[in-house]
């Protein structure tokens, strides 16, 4: 890696400071809560009133097995919470560094010095990468370490490790679409816009469809069921489904990057 | 180079050639194409068709090392407001491969710029400045300024004249756009006025001013000799106000001097055509194409 390159990662990771701590210290607040309900909602009856939900609907939610420890992290936390906070943050600061940087016209200056489009945009994807990986390794710690603490420790560190890693990638993922769109020439309006709606695609062709039988394999074409599953911390990680996943990713990014190269910078 | 944008022709089969060494002024109104230009010739921005060369390289193909050779000011400069103007301009350094701090300081100094201050909420002259440092600071063989004086006060104007000069005494490059037409008058050895996305005049500053339509006023002792002064090439626009006659004339004033030898005058006044006049006429004659 040059200066030049080190220069540009850090000074996006500086960029993303703030935002880091406002999404990280938001989404490991909503894991520490759900960690320490468990206790109190495992004694109550309130999740026996679920067993009169159709599965269907429960599946919709991942949380076909609530009653379990696993189930219960499955349903609260992994298969739709987490997924949808870390997606969230990785898209609103990918757009923020690539697309929305550029519409405020803070991009000109930067890419007439002798840096590659592709160091300056790579570098913002990487730094995004960094601060998802990060608030997931937080949120990762902070579960694995109240396992015990709130009676949840029939759940394994790794297998809550492995989850929060998939959260982690899908996020990665929607920032890969928000860095295609963006790097394609897309405003920071038309990125957040398209990528939601990719994410919100995703979480109802993988959780949603398939509550109709006919409609069971829709799940396949969904980025959330490649990460995820439908139950994340109950069966793991797929492995063939989660590197098509990362094969999408790395395949939107070189996207955006060989995109960027070929097209104006819009000016302020 | 031509450049489209949808169905706006920004530049029309613009051809220019930026001598080496000196300071060129790119002129024209706003909207004739000079920032397109610029932008192209940092590869910013991609021709539809034609061919650029910038010191002899494609802007395209030659990418960041072609660049490092280039200091630009964008019209519109906008900063990370997260940094402070210090840690702007250090950014930069290091992205050009490092600087010469004493002479970074020395920029600041002279442009009356403080470096510990944040760059949000900075006037877009003090912006400009910010550009201005990171545009010269490495010393680059070219300098594409947009519109560089554009905000800054007096002083400061003159202080980038001063920077000008010293780039023309290395043997460098300026090539800078402005619709402020003095200051090009001032600072410039050669210029190219464009319009609607055209060169409509090229030609050194003396040259261009030489071609440049003249004012004048004549105050006659008698009754002005009104139909001759009509009759002589170039002379236009006759206003008569008692024995008080102003008009204009274009080219060189020969004839009209001749004939007020011939007849007896009070007073002349010929003010010092600037480029503006220039501009109207050059202007004028492409609109009656």
């Amino acid at each position: 890696m040059t200066a030049q390159h080190r220069e540009l990662l850090v000074r996006a990771l500086r960029a993303l400071r703030r935002s880091t701590l406002g999404w990280g210290i938001g989404i490991v607040v909503f894991a520490g809560i759900t960690v320490a309900f468990w206790p109190s909602l495992e004694e109550s009856d309130a999740l026996a009133s679920f067993s009169g939900m159709s599965d269907g609907l429960l599946e919709a939610f991942g949380a076909q097995n609530i009653a379990t420890p696993a189930g219960y992290l499955d349903g609260q936390m992994f298969a739709l919470m987490l997924p949808l906070l870390l997606s969230g943050m990785a898209i609103a600061m990918v757009t923020a560094l690539t697309s929305g940087d550029e519409d405020a016209g803070r991009l000109e200056l930067l890419h007439a010095l002798p840096v590659s489009r592709r160091s300056i945009w790579l570098g913002r994807f990487a730094a995004v990468v960094i601060m998802v990986a990060l608030t997931a390794a937080a949120t990762s710690i902070l579960m694995a370490l109240s396992l015990r603490p709130f009676s949840l420790d029939e759940v394994s560190a790794a297998q809550i490790t492995v989850a929060t890693f998939a959260c982690a990638v899908l996020g990665v993922f929607h920032a890969a679409v928000g860095f295609a769109i963006g790097g394609s020439g897309g405003s920071r309006g038309t990125s957040v816009g398209l990528t939601v709606l990719v994410l919100m695609a995703g979480y109802i062709a993988s959780f949603v469809l398939p509550i109709a039988p006919a409609l069971e394999g829709a799940r396949k074409v969904s980025p959330w069921y490649w990460a995820l599953g439908s139950q994340p911390v109950t069966d793991g990680v797929q492995a063939p489904w989660f590197l098509l996943l990362v094969a999408a990713t790395v395949v939107l990014v070189a996207v955006g990057a060989i995109a960027v190269d070929r097209r104006d910078i819009r000016s302020a | 180079m031509t450049k489209c944008f949808g169905a706006v022709r920004a530049l029309d089969a613009l051809d220019l050639d930026v001598p080496a060494g000196g300071v060129v002024g790119y002129l024209g109104p706003n909207g004739s194409g000079k920032s397109t230009t610029l932008r192209i010739l940092v590869d910013l921005s991609r021709a539809d068709s034609g061919d650029v060369r910038v010191l002899g390289e494609s802007p395209r193909c030659a990418g960041p090392g072609l660049r490092r050779r280039i200091g630009y000011l964008p019209g519109e400069l906008r900063l990370d407001e997260r940094l402070t103007v210090e840690e702007t301009l250090r950014f930069w350094a290091t992205l050009r491969g490092g600087v010469d701090r004493p002479y970074v300081e020395e920029l600041c100094a002279r442009l009356d710029l403080d470096l510990g201050r944040a760059t949000k909420g900075l006037s877009s002259g003090n912006r400009r400045k910010v550009g201005l440092v990171g545009a010269f600071m490495a010393r680059p063989d070219l300098l594409i300024l947009d519109e560089p004086t554009s905000g800054l006060d007096p002083l400061v104007q003159e202080e980038f004249l001063h920077l000008a000069e010293e780039v023309r005494a290395d043997g460098r490059t300026i090539f800078l756009s402005s619709h402020v037409l003095s200051e090009v008058q001032r600072v410039a050895d050669h210029v190219i006025v464009l319009r609607a996305g055209r060169v409509v005049a090229t030609g050194d500053v003396a040259d261009l001013r030489h071609r440049a339509s003249q004012p004048f006023t004549v105050w006659f002792r008698s009754t002005p000799p009104l139909d001759e002064l009509r009759a002589v090439p170039g002379v236009r626009d006759v206003d008569v106000r008692g024995n008080e006659v102003s008009g204009i004339v274009d080219d060189e004033p020969t004839g009209l001097l001749a004939v007020l030898g011939r007849h007896p005058v009070d007073h002349v006044l010929f003010p010092e055509p600037d480029l503006e006049q220039a501009f109207l006429r050059f202007y004028e004659s492409e609109e009656g194409r």
